[in-house]
């Protein structure tokens, strides 16, 4: 009975071996389920490289983008404080006209007021170098004695008149205060107060400039002594 | 049939299986044990673990989408740039003008101040004259 069992057991272990056929095609069949095509594996690496490529073209150019944002930022800003810088100057520079126009008018106001005041002046010692002028010709050596005794008094009071209109002048002062000791010869007497007289025109004439061709021409004509 | 004849059948059937193993050999062929190996190579050189693919996908998953956001940012941020572009245009003739109302201020400045010279120097002259005519009359001397 053992002897027929082991060669049984014999026979059993020769005819049913393992088949691995059957075993490799169920690899087969599980590495077909677990794998994909090469070609697919190697399309889509290449697809995800393009996308990336892509993408990092897309930032290149975001890049570039934002570089040129900043670049454009940065001119608006410094254009919006150059408009801003030459409003200031504009404001300055109008206020600065303002005031130099002010001024002016005032310098122009005051100007008016010199040339009244000169023109004043002027008319003033204009009078005086007339009047001077006529009496100085109106004593003649010819003349009767009683005529320049009255013509030597009228430049007397003439001269005591301008000594009191212009009291800061020493030469009219001195005019003045000679004619206090008058000459006892009428024909002396008449020279000396033509002599004065002639003197005080002349010094007025000086003094204010009346033969100046402006003031003689009537450019700036004396106004009427107030 | 007692033990001995049994014992007889089941040698019988033992040496009939043993010859009909040793008469078939194994259950598959040489040739197609190849033929599946060869197969199975074949199968593994023109093939890549999934494990290989699904990372290229999700990668260019990953690079559309942010590409796709990269290029919507560039649109928008093209159009602001456009705007600005515009806004700088518009600056730029403002500074032009600016520029030249300054000039002319600067011009209507100068003008200005050269008048104001001229009545200052005329008001001099005024004042000059009065002067002369005080220090004259003031001043001794011949006449």
């Amino acid at each position: 009975m053992k002897g027929t069992g082991f060669l049984l057991l014999c026979a059993l272990l020769v005819a049913c071996g393992p088949d691995r056929v059957a075993e490799i095609d169920a690899e087969i069949e599980k590495l077909s389920a677990e794998r994909v095509e090469l070609s697919v594996v190697t399309a889509a690496r290449s697809e995800a490289d393009a996308a990336e490529h892509r993408l990092a073209e897309a930032q290149a150019g975001l890049d570039r983008v934002r570089e040129e944002g900043k670049r454009l930022a940065n001119e608006k800003a410094q254009l919006e404080a150059a408009i801003a810088h030459e409003g200031e100057l504009v404001e300055q520079a109008r206020g600065e006209i303002a005031a130099a126009q002010q001024a002016t008018a005032t310098e122009l106001a005051e100007i008016d007021k010199k040339d009244g005041e000169i023109a004043q002046a002027r008319a003033r010692a204009m009078g005086v170098r007339e009047q001077a002028a006529v009496l100085a010709r109106e004593i003649r050596p010819g003349d009767p004695a009683w005529a320049t005794e009255r013509r030597v008094k009228s430049v007397q009071e003439f001269i005591a008149k301008v000594a009191r209109d212009y009291p800061d002048d020493p030469v009219v002062a001195e005019l003045a205060r000679s004619d206090e000791q008058p000459s006892a010869d009428p024909a002396e007497a008449g020279a000396l107060a033509a002599q004065k007289a002639a003197r005080l025109r002349d010094r007025f004439t000086r003094i204010y400039d009346l033969e100046t061709p402006e003031v003689s021409a009537g450019a700036k004509a004396p106004a009427a002594p107030k | 049939m007692g033990p001995p004849s049994t014992s007889k059948w089941m040698r019988g059937v033992a040496l009939l299986v043993l010859l009909g193993g040793m008469g078939l050999g194994p259950c598959t062929s040489e040739k197609e044990l190849r033929a599946a190996e060869a197969k199975r190579d074949a199968l593994l050189a023109s093939t890549r673990p999934k494990s290989d693919f699904w990372p290229e996908v999700e990668r260019k998953g990953t690079a559309v989408k942010a590409e796709k956001a990269a290029t919507a940012e560039l649109a928008k941020e093209t159009a602001q740039n456009q705007a600005l572009a515009q806004e700088i245009a518009g600056l730029e003739q403002r500074a032009g003008d600016a520029r030249s109302q300054h000039a002319a201020a600067d011009t209507a400045l100068a003008g200005a101040k050269a008048e104001l010279e001229r009545a200052r120097a005329e008001r001099a002259r005024r004042d000059e004259t009065l002067a002369g005519f005080a220090s004259r009359q003031r001043a001794g001397g011949p006449s």
